[in-house]
């Protein structure tokens, strides 16, 4: 699966990562790949978020009310790194 | 023998050939110390037919047969050593310099510049801990010297592919002990370099990249794994972190040298005081972005 999907998909945090906080960012340590990932402010939002509860468009109703944005104008960049997430194998997506 | 030591251990080095003796003593240069008892172990470089062997190695040694190829070998070796008896350090694939009691930790690949800034910084006044491998006590932030002779790529200014950089030649740059820390120095700044085609540039490093950039330039990370990575963290956490590119390394010693000497001693006003782009213009003068 190549994209994903904005309604019906709802991403989650893999199984077997370490996840440290170093001040306002997040840390993720795949173990199995020996791969350290740094998430920046705005990716640890979205990354926080993805607990396999939620869609894209979930995740940007929510962002946009905590930001005082519509939710609409975020979907691209969540989507954008949700996507990026998966390819790095922090986030499962599993179909709906 | 010479003793090689560092954090607190020894590895013996023999040598029986005057000449072959007096080119690990340079390759070793403020590294070597009077031998103290009980080393961790004990190398051999001794010439073979068609080449040089060293005994005691951790690993096989595969080498081109030439001199300076045995010494980047012994090197390593006398490295592995340290390593082995040395798990609670974190060591890092970096160079370190001090000043006013604070290091700067200059962390990054083969070919970023960690030596020629190092060298630079050196020649305005810091203190040398080492231009390649740096060893860190992760519980208390503090680097230990491992002064070994630094030396320098001779590159022409340009951008250049990281495997052309990797093949220029490289020369050793003999310092005198009274320019090397006497001792173990907290960390006050990481700093990691890289090549800008015209200006230097500084820029802040996030702390979560910090981390990640130390992993990565970690060489015992696999020993410890997860345990490491919160170490690093904690680190990452306290130290403040910038980018610095640069093409002339000598223009970019000074800038880091005037922010730390312009009445801003701490490393970390020091960094956030460095104007994001400097060295430009005829007068030398930096800039503020």
């Amino acid at each position: 699966m190549d994209s994903v999907s904005l309604a019906d998909d709802r991403p989650c945090r893999s199984a077997g990562l370490l996840e440290c906080e170093v001040l306002d960012e997040t840390l993720v340590y795949l173990d199995a790949t020996g791969q350290a990932v740094a998430l920046n402010r705005s990716a640890r939002e979205i990354w926080k978020l993805c607990g396999g509860g939620r869609s894209i468009v979930d995740m940007g109703n929510e962002l946009g009310r905590r930001y005082g944005v519509p939710g609409g104008a975020l979907l691209p960049d969540i989507q954008r790194t949700v996507r990026r997430m998966r390819a790095l194998g922090l986030l499962e997506v599993p179909e709906s | 023998v010479l003793a090689v030591g560092c954090a607190g251990r020894q590895v013996l080095i023999e040598a029986r050939e005057p000449r072959v003796r007096r080119a690990v003593a340079a390759t070793f240069g403020q590294a070597c110390q009077p031998p103290q008892g009980n080393p961790i172990a004990r190398l051999t470089l001794r010439r073979v037919r068609g080449g040089y062997a060293i005994l005691g190695s951790c690993e096989p040694h595969s080498a081109d047969g030439t001199l300076a190829d045995a010494l980047r070998s012994l090197r390593y070796q006398a490295t592995l050593h340290l390593i082995a008896v040395r798990p609670d350090l974190v060591w890092l694939h970096a160079a370190a310099v001090a000043r006013d009691g604070r290091a700067l930790l200059i962390a990054g690949p083969g070919g970023s510049g960690k030596s020629s800034l190092a060298t630079e910084l050196v020649g305005v006044g810091f203190r040398y801990l080492g231009d390649d491998v740096i060893p860190l006590d992760p519980v208390r932030g503090i680097a230990y010297p491992f002064p070994v002779t630094p030396t320098v790529r001779s590159r022409p200014s340009g951008p250049l592919p990281r495997e052309a950089v990797a093949t220029l030649p490289r020369f050793a740059v003999a310092l005198d002990a009274i320019r090397v820390a006497p001792g173990p120095v907290p960390v006050g700044l990481v700093l990691f370099p890289g090549y800008a085609r015209r200006l230097g540039e500084v820029r802040p490093w996030p702390p979560a990249r910090t981390a990640v950039d130390l992993i990565r330039h970690c060489l015992n990370f696999k020993q410890h794994g997860e345990h490491m990575v919160r170490a690093l963290c904690s680190l990452a956490a306290t130290w403040p972190a910038i980018g610095l590119r640069f093409d002339d390394a000598g223009r970019a010693a000074q800038a880091l040298a005037a922010a730390v000497a312009n009445g801003r001693a701490a490393a970390r006003a020091a960094a956030e005081s460095l104007p994001r782009q400097y060295g430009r213009g005829d007068d030398g003068a930096a800039l503020s972005d």
